[in-house]
């Protein structure tokens, strides 16, 4: 897939009432992915990434996000071919931005099994309001759609692997 | 753990941006329907309430010694705080 990268002013405004902005974690790249909402597609690579994928093939690495649109959260759900963990957050929490790195660590770990999404609860708030979030970080994970798991505050990697494995494992 | 200080430094920002922003340091690590609502209602102000009466902070900012993140140190100056969070 080719890398392209676009400078700050080719980016769409995101100010927009209806634009929605998750951070995803795509399998496909060494990148992970940023739903914008709505309609438009962008995909943005990262340029520095793509230098370090064939010496670094072998092992997991960190994950970094890249950009995607979609027409709404359901529409997300809807599409994945996986199910997806979602991470509710806020920029100024510090046990989810010490989730950061984790989430990167797991989504490259179980890539092949689920697509890792992150939403700011500051900017989605009706979001976070369907699902009830009041805790912060709150992770749930659908399968087919519909939630099928649900745990608050930061773990290990280990843990989140874990805990994510026996969730899928009960469902399927 | 040395990251473990960036879980005080952006919890601390969260705090001082309620602070400014709402008037009261609300925690920073819930959803509000209504922040100035749960400002005067006070339950989740710092420390909150959980906090004030079982010691439980899920932001981690309060740990009490025998969790396995709590640090040595018991200060942290606002150049510290600065540094991890400017990129924000």
């Amino acid at each position: 897939m080719a890398a392209t990268s676009l400078s700050s002013s080719t980016i769409p405004s995101l100010n927009r009432k209806e634009s929605f902005t998750v951070s995803a974690l795509s399998p496909r790249s060494t990148s992970a992915v940023t739903f914008q909402f709505p309609l438009r597609r962008i995909r943005i690579g990262d340029s520095k990434l793509s230098s370090l994928s064939s010496s670094t093939r072998s092992t997991p690495r960190a994950i970094e996000a890249k950009k995607q649109t979609y027409n709404s959260f359901d529409d997300l759900l809807v599409n994945s071919d996986k199910p997806v963990l979602v991470d509710f957050y806020a920029t100024w929490c510090g046990p989810c931005q010490y989730m950061v790195p984790i989430l990167s660590e797991v989504s490259a770990t179980l890539q092949e099994k689920i697509q890792v999404v992150k939403i700011d609860t500051e900017k989605y708030p009706s979001i976070a309001n369907k699902y009830q979030i009041e805790a912060l970080p709150t992770f749930i994970l659908f399968k087919d759609g519909e939630p099928c798991d649900r745990f608050e505050g930061a773990l290990t990697a280990k843990q989140l692997v874990q805990r994510i494995e026996d969730s899928l494992e009960v469902k399927s | 753990m040395v990251y473990m200080k960036s879980i005080t430094k952006y919890g601390n920002m969260g705090l001082a941006e309620h602070k400014d922003s709402h008037g009261a340091p609300l925690c920073p690590c819930r959803q509000y329907d209504d922040k100035a609502a749960e400002v005067g209602q006070g339950f989740w102000n710092c420390p909150c309430v959980p906090m004030r009466e079982r010691k439980e902070c899920h932001c981690m900012l309060f740990l009490t010694p025998d969790n396995d993140f709590a640090g040595k140190d018991q200060t942290i100056t606002s150049d510290e705080i600065k540094e991890t969070t400017a990129h924000m």
